[in-house]
């Protein structure tokens, strides 16, 4: 078998010229560099309208066996598109960025994060998948603080596990399905475990959850940017492609849903609470794939792009709140309208958005979500998405908006005259993102032809229109009755992560004990037991001295009240025993 | 569809009301008290490095340091 590295391909590949330009970003002088880093996203869109369904790429490894790296169908595309267009708004945010290998590391995970989308087979999933964890472990380090090593390190963790568990379940599904990539539902073997638990710890799946609120608000500004939009989008789609149809996930959904709504409205890092609220919008994702092809997966892939595009509004406007004051509490600001009007205008478009206002994104996905899971899903299933609904609008649009940019400030705040000035790079890509949640929340038909299934949602009627906004009185009107408690407090909100942090923390510290203290008892006995063999055996009489018969102990040399006459007939009764073995051995 | 409309207000306010409830009283309880241990734990850790690099500190100032 004759070895080559030829790869065959009609078209260019939108993910790997991230890559490449990723590495030459970071070799690149400084001057060049940011040009360069700029372009990189514009040449992926280029890449991206050149690709068609005939298109592939096949990286040919051996003359029989070669690794397919484009797949051409509707849920790539609406991925892929999802994927380039926030890629050129994060570069955009991320510009003023001074560290090279961050922005080298930031291309190289979207480009990843592209590779999965488009990958034609489970090998070059897999390569991607890794590829994405390690560019993604850099960004959250990148800030370099202790806080932020620290947290790289338990993320590459969690999803070095998640990736291993992968791989162990792409080995056996290649030795049983092929390479090619094909849906699972309903066979429940080791592989569609393996591989469902590693795709469901980059869905940030309850319990395994945690990683997410603990890294991205470690990471620059600019990086959470990037990271709030590709892993966990990316494992949504690869949960399309195998597990579409699984029906009980959709309890999954719902549960992620409510579950990251009630972190939410406890937390009080803005970066934090916008983890949470990924988590509760993959809540609605996940829920929707459960459901099947039609309503189900078009309101899946439609409501991933929407959530890819409001909430890296959101991110960015939380990193310019954190730019300009340097606080990223929210009971640490307040009243920041007047000094960041533009932020706070861009913010309350996304936060709307992801609520689902009419006519904002939102409000298109989720009416496909909602329907496919009222016509196919449990009744309890829908009404916990419509509770997160309105718990996305108390936790998020009144919250955020109330008490960082138009309420009165809680505490003590920065004044206004010390907010530091927006680049204007950060401001453009702000308004580049909430001008496309409001372009694809007044025409979703945008979003909608792009769906795999093209199917269309209605979401503009009347009565669609007043239930949410029937919904969202109803959460104002709790929200503000329980005003007092829903105010800010600085304090640490762990969620499963109590399982590593202080379960664990406290089974290491009881075990170690325990570990020490079953040493000391027989390391205390084996001494003992040492001390004494060494002292009898050294001084034998010791043992009759402590025997328990009187006879004996008459004999040790150390009784004061020992009679001789005893000892010289224990000798003789010793030696005649003797003399009659080796006698009976003579005679034998 | 007024009756409908009634049902999503019902919906809507039993629903953010269990949120609160779940989320301002019983999940925020259960986490404060939890989470003490946490927080010591970091603190400790913060005033182990400051005190390896010579600095003395007060442990009131310290406690404050875990928090996110």
């Amino acid at each position: 078998m004759t070895l080559g590295t030829i790869i065959t391909a009609n078209c260019l590949h939108p993910g790997l010229i991230m890559i490449a330009m990723g590495l030459l970003v970071i070799a690149l002088p400084e001057k060049v560099r940011r040009p360069a880093y700029m372009a990189v996203p514009v040449l992926a869109i280029l890449a991206t309208f050149g690709l068609g369904p005939d298109s592939q790429m096949v990286y040919q490894i051996s003359s029989k066996f070669g690794i397919s790296m484009v797949r051409y169908d509707n849920l790539a595309m609406i991925f892929l598109i999802a994927f380039c267009i926030v890629s050129f708004i994060a570069v955009t945010y991320s510009l003023n960025g001074d560290n090279r290998f961050e922005m080298g590391m930031s291309l190289m995970y979207a480009g990843s994060g592209m590779g999965i989308v488009l990958a034609g087979d489970v090998i070059s999933l897999i390569i991607f998948w890794e590829l994405s964890a390690l560019a993604s472990c850099y960004i959250v380090y990148a800030k370099r603080t202790r806080k932020s090593t620290k947290a790289a390190f338990r993320y590459i963790l969690v999803h070095g596990f998640g990736g291993n568990m992968l791989l162990v379940g792409i080995i056996a599904y290649i030795t049983r399905y092929g390479l090619e990539i094909q849906n699972l539902t309903g066979q429940y073997s080791f592989i569609f475990w393996m591989m469902f638990v590693g795709v469901a710890i980059n869905a940030a799946v309850p319990p395994i959850n945690s990683w997410m609120p603990d890294a991205y608000p470690e990471s620059t500004i600019g990086g959470t940017v990037f990271l709030g939009s590709f892993t966990t989008k990316a494992a949504i789609y690869v949960m399309i492609r195998f597990f579409a149809g699984t029906e009980w996930l959709v309890w999954v959904g719902a549960f992620m849903a409510i579950y990251g709504i009630l972190m939410a409205l406890l937390e009080n890092d803005l970066r934090r609470l916008l983890c949470y609220h990924i988590m509760s919008q993959l809540g609605y994702l996940v829920a929707a794939l459960a459901m099947g092809a039609g309503y189900g997966v078009d309101g899946s892939a439609a409501h991933a792009f929407n959530n890819i595009m409001y909430k890296g509004t959101l991110i960015m406007c939380a990193g310019a709140v954190i730019y300009g004051t340097g606080k990223r509490k929210i009971s640490e600001v307040g009243g920041l309208y007047k000094s960041m009007p533009l932020t706070a205008i861009c913010f309350m478009i996304a936060s709307f958005a992801i609520s689902g206002m009419p006519f904002l994104n939102g409000f298109a996905s989720k009416a496909l979500i909602m329907h496919a899971v009222k016509e196919g899903g449990p009744a309890l299933a829908a009404v916990m998405l419509t509770v997160a609904s309105v718990g996305t609008w108390m936790s998020i649009a009144i919250k955020i908006n109330w008490f960082v940019f138009f309420g009165k400030p809680v505490h003590e705040v920065t004044p206004a005259a010390e907010v530091k000035k927006i680049p204007l790079n950060m401001k453009i890509a702000m308004v580049l993102g909430a001008a496309t949640c409001i372009i694809t929340g007044v025409c979703p038909k945008l979003v909608y032809n792009i769906t795999p299934s093209m199917t269309d949602g209605h979401p503009f009627t009347v009565e669609h229109i007043l239930e949410y906004l029937v919904l969202f009185a109803g959460g104002t009107i709790v929200f503000f009755l329980f005003y007092k408690r829903m105010k800010p407090h600085d304090e640490i909100s762990l969620d499963f992560d109590w399982f590593y942090r202080v379960a664990l923390d406290r089974f290491i510290l009881w075990a170690s004990t325990g570990i020490h203290n079953f040493f000391i008892f027989w390391d205390g006995k084996v001494l003992k037991a040492c001390q004494y063999m060494g002292t009898h055996m050294g001084n034998p009489y010791l043992w009759t001295k402590e025997s328990d018969s009187k006879a004996i102990r008459n004999i040790s040399f150390d009784n004061e009240d020992r009679e001789i006459g005893d000892v010289i007939v224990a000798i003789c009764l010793t030696l005649l025993v003797m003399l009659v073995v080796v006698a009976v051995i003579a005679v034998k | 569809m007024i009756m409908e409309l009634l049902e999503y207000l019902g919906i809507a306010l039993v629903g953010a009301l269990f949120l609160v409830v779940m989320s301002k009283f019983v999940l925020q309880n259960t986490i404060r008290r939890e989470n003490h241990y946490y927080e010591n734990r970091e603190a400790r850790e913060e005033r182990k490095l400051l005190e390896a690099a010579g600095i003395t500190t007060d442990k009131a100032n310290t406690d404050k340091e875990g928090k996110h």
